[in-house]
């Protein structure tokens, strides 16, 4: 997976990326992206698997811990730089639409 | 108490496989595992709700979850969906929460089967493709005598070349297969994966007449031909498959014990076929006379063998074909090994006739071409003689 194809963010990554912030076990993240999108975004678990697969092989993650099947990552420099300049991205689209969509 | 059914579904019918099973556990048949064929236990009759889905990072080899089918699962489960078994890139799940979501996206979904399915085809796009390059090369290049006079041959050529388009057209479909889809999918369209139950049934009878006329053409080819040594050792090679592929679907070895299983067993398919060809060529009795014959023409080798063991063996080959085509190939062939300018022609009173070295003809009439091998240079009479009764014009 080319680390171009990651440099925009669909919302499910962008949570993902988020949700490891923090160590966290694969298996765990469905529920933690749910619960910090308030129940907007669901990721299915092989959407998640796929994803995070790409992810670790980006270098955008790194695994952590491994015990039988549960493996844990934790988001890496190089994905805070990426989760961050979405997020930059994201604040840039927010103003730009304030000005004509808040009235 | 326990039963196997005997179906199979593509992986472009994943969810006529989760409706099957739906459909066997509303009568109280509960998929259990794949051994042989689909294991289902009697229980009690319930609503049962599956997803058949096809897991990338499968493998064909694939008998049972291996590890990382496995970590797929503990997503799964997790997200409400356990894990009942697993074969090849299929995983079967069946719901265990109320508030299980999509294992995939409905364009994943798509990319995982059409994936799956396209590997599949491709790899039989490349078998057939390899055995038709091979045949092809022989037909035109080296070997090409022995494939224009052996029905047996032009059989497994046309065999192989209708095998090669018919999974390319299977191919293209695929494709446009997919293009469909994912345009339904763009327009917020579900997408069922399948052809409906009715029409499984009639799939399955229709592959397994295709199957069962297969072997019978095969069968029929060789019985034609007369080739019964080749036909017994196929028959022998047909009774091993069926028992290699009982002991793989009974016993489900690990991906790594299978492939070295396959690996040996094709080792030994190759030994026995070698030693089967070496039996054949030994026990052979040396002919005086060996005609081949199919629908492009034939070939009759003769050879002479005198009582005076002081005499030198007279041989000939006689080849006949009404194609034009065929003819040049012989000649093309056969002048090689001749000096262009020791043209005998009017001796022979043919098209075309070329003498070589140690009494060596090479002559050429309208349907028919002639090689003959003399011990001495032939006299006028002697080639009356022999056109008389090879009824050379």
């Amino acid at each position: 997976m080319a680390r171009e194809q990651l440099q925009t963010l669909t919302e499910p990554m962008y949570y993902i990326l988020m949700s490891l912030l923090e160590e966290c076990c694969g298996v765990d993240i469905m529920e933690k992206v749910n619960a910090l999108s308030g129940g907007r975004v669901a990721v299915g678990p092989g959407t998640l698997y796929a994803m995070l697969a790409r992810f670790e092989e980006s270098g955008i993650i790194r695994l952590t811990a491994s015990e039988g099947r549960r493996k844990s990552y934790i988001i890496t420099k190089e994905g805070r730089r990426i989760l961050q300049k979405e997020y930059e991205r994201l604040k840039i689209m927010v103003e730009d639409g304030r000005k004509f969509l808040e009235f | 108490m326990k039963k196997i059914v005997f179906k199979n579904f593509q992986y472009t019918e994943c969810d006529d496989f989760a409706v099957f099973l739906r459909d066997m556990a509303a009568e109280g048949w509960h998929f259990k595992e794949w051994k042989l064929g689909l294991v289902f236990e009697k229980g009690v009759p319930s609503e049962e709700e599956y997803v058949v889905e096809v897991f990338v990072h499968g493998n064909e080899l694939d008998t049972k979850p291996e590890p990382k089918t496995e970590e797929f699962a503990e997503y799964c489960e997790a997200a409400g969906w356990r894990l009942v078994d697993a074969k090849k890139k299929f995983c079967i799940f069946k719901k265990c929460k109320e508030t299980a979501v999509s294992i995939v996206t409905a364009e994943e979904r798509l990319e995982n089967i059409t994936k799956a399915a396209m590997r599949n085809r491709a790899e039989r796009i490349f078998t057939f493709g390899m055995l038709m390059v091979l045949y092809w090369g022989q037909f035109l290049g080296w070997n090409t005598m022995n494939y224009v006079f052996s029905n047996l041959m032009l059989g497994f050529m046309l065999c192989v070349n209708c095998m090669f388009l018919y999974h390319v057209i299977r191919g293209i479909h695929l494709y446009i297969w997919n293009r469909k889809r994912k345009k339904k999918i763009l327009a917020g369209e579900k997408i069922y994966y399948g052809v409906g139950n009715k029409n499984q049934t009639r799939k399955d009878r229709l592959v397994t007449t295709i199957s069962l006329v297969e072997i019978l053409v095969l069968g029929g080819i060789l019985w034609y031909c007369k080739e019964y040594l080749l036909l017994g050792v196929l028959g022998v090679l047909g009774v091993f498959a069926a028992i290699f592929i009982v002991t793989i679907r009974t016993f489900r070895p690990s991906k790594a014990i299978h492939q070295f299983i396959r690996f040996s067993a094709s080792i030994l398919i190759t030994v026995f076929t070698i030693v089967c060809m070496m039996i054949a060529i030994w026990s052979d009795k040396p002919l005086q006379l060996e005609t081949q014959k199919s629908v492009l023409g034939s070939r009759v080798y003769h050879e002479a063998i005198y009582d005076n063991p002081n005499e030198l063996d007279r041989t000939y080959t006689l080849y006949q074909s009404e194609y034009d085509w065929v003819l040049d190939r012989v000649w093309e062939e056969m002048s090689e090994y001749f000096p262009k300018d020791n043209i005998c022609t009017e001796e022979w009173g043919a098209q075309e006739a070329l003498k070589g070295d140690n009494a060596l003809y090479l002559v050429r009439y309208e349907n028919k071409i002639l090689f003959l091998n003399e011990h001495t240079n032939l006299t006028q009479e002697q080639i009356q003689v022999v056109r008389n009764r090879l009824e050379l014009r």
